[in-house]
């Protein structure tokens, strides 16, 4: 299970996918900030680090379906469910927040302005 | 014998718990983060901060120890206990550059007026990376220890499980760094 051709494979995987972001941001910049353009960028940031998730845990912390680890799997997933949970949550609440803010500060500049306001 | 795998099983799949929780700490920490990193007020924003090359050698210095870690491992499972210790220097030494690096970046901002409690962004920024930080200066006292342990009671089946265990939370810690080289610096430079 642990052999040194896992431990070099996953080194050469990780080494890999870690230069591959910075050079897309290189590529970025020598294009005068138009291709790849910046939504493309943050995709594929966010592709290449879950696929350095994946090789680390396969060729590193050797996650497996095997009989022995299933609970570990099962550990693993729930993590990830409540990891999801907290930062989409979290997300979602302070945009909806900000939105909020933003509405009621807009109201005060366009209606009537509050004395409070006038104070400040 | 039957008992003795039995808790030994429990003991790795306890570690495994915890990594698991401290994944969920670190997952409040990049929420925060994502929702302050501009409440910059005026002070240091991560563009600012940000310089890849310095964070690129970081991160590649991470994960050549995480791949000397396994190394260690390796060499301690086929019972070769000069070759386990010195993967495990070579890990120390790159765990410690590591942590070098990230505290001259620290410190650099201190110095230009931009610490921990000058901004929202700020605040949130040296909470995480200190708190990765501070595992992985943990991390380096524990393999400290062990390798004290292996110099002087020899490599047993009880150290190579402590290893095992050690090889676990160094890897988990490359693993969170990759997300902060991704979120926080890498979507900074954008």
């Amino acid at each position: 299970m642990h052999t040194l051709r896992s431990y070099i494979t996953g080194f050469i995987l990780s080494i890999a996918f870690t230069l591959i972001a910075p050079a897309l941001f290189l590529w970025h910049v020598s294009t005068g900030h138009i291709f790849p353009t910046h939504q493309e960028l943050r995709f594929s940031f966010v592709i290449l680090a879950i696929a350095q998730l994946i090789v680390q845990l396969i060729f590193f912390l050797h996650i497996n379906r095997e009989k022995e680890g299933r609970w570990n799997v099962a550990a693993l997933a729930f993590a990830a469910i409540v990891v999801m949970i907290l930062v989409s949550g979290t997300l979602w609440i302070m945009y909806n927040l900000q939105q909020g803010q933003n509405t009621q500060m807009g109201t005060f500049i366009n209606g009537e302005v509050t004395p409070q306001m006038e104070n400040d | 014998m039957e008992n003795k795998t039995i808790l030994k099983d429990k003991n790795m799949f306890g570690f495994w718990v915890y990594l698991m929780s401290d994944c969920v700490l670190f997952a409040g920490l990049f929420a925060t983060y994502a929702v302050l990193y501009s409440s910059t007020y005026g002070n240091a924003s991560i563009q600012t901060i940000v310089n890849l090359p310095f964070v690129i050698t970081e991160t590649l210095i991470l994960l050549t120890s995480s791949f000397t870690v396994g190394l260690a491992l390796l060499a301690a499972q086929r019972g070769k206990k000069a070759l386990t210790l010195f993967a495990l220097a070579l890990t120390l030494a790159l765990g410690v550059a590591f942590l070098g690096m990230e505290l001259s970046e620290f410190s650099r901002l201190v110095a230009q007026g931009s610490g921990p409690s000058h901004s929202a962004f700020l605040s949130i920024f040296f909470t995480l990376l200190g708190t990765h930080g501070l595992h992985v200066f943990l991390g380096s006292i524990w393999m400290l220890v062990l390798m004290a342990h292996v110099v002087f009671k020899g490599l047993s089946e009880g150290s190579t499980r402590k290893l095992l265990l050690l090889s676990l939370f160094w890897h988990f810690l490359d693993i969170i760094w990759i997300f902060i080289f991704t979120f926080v610096y890498l979507f900074g430079a954008l």
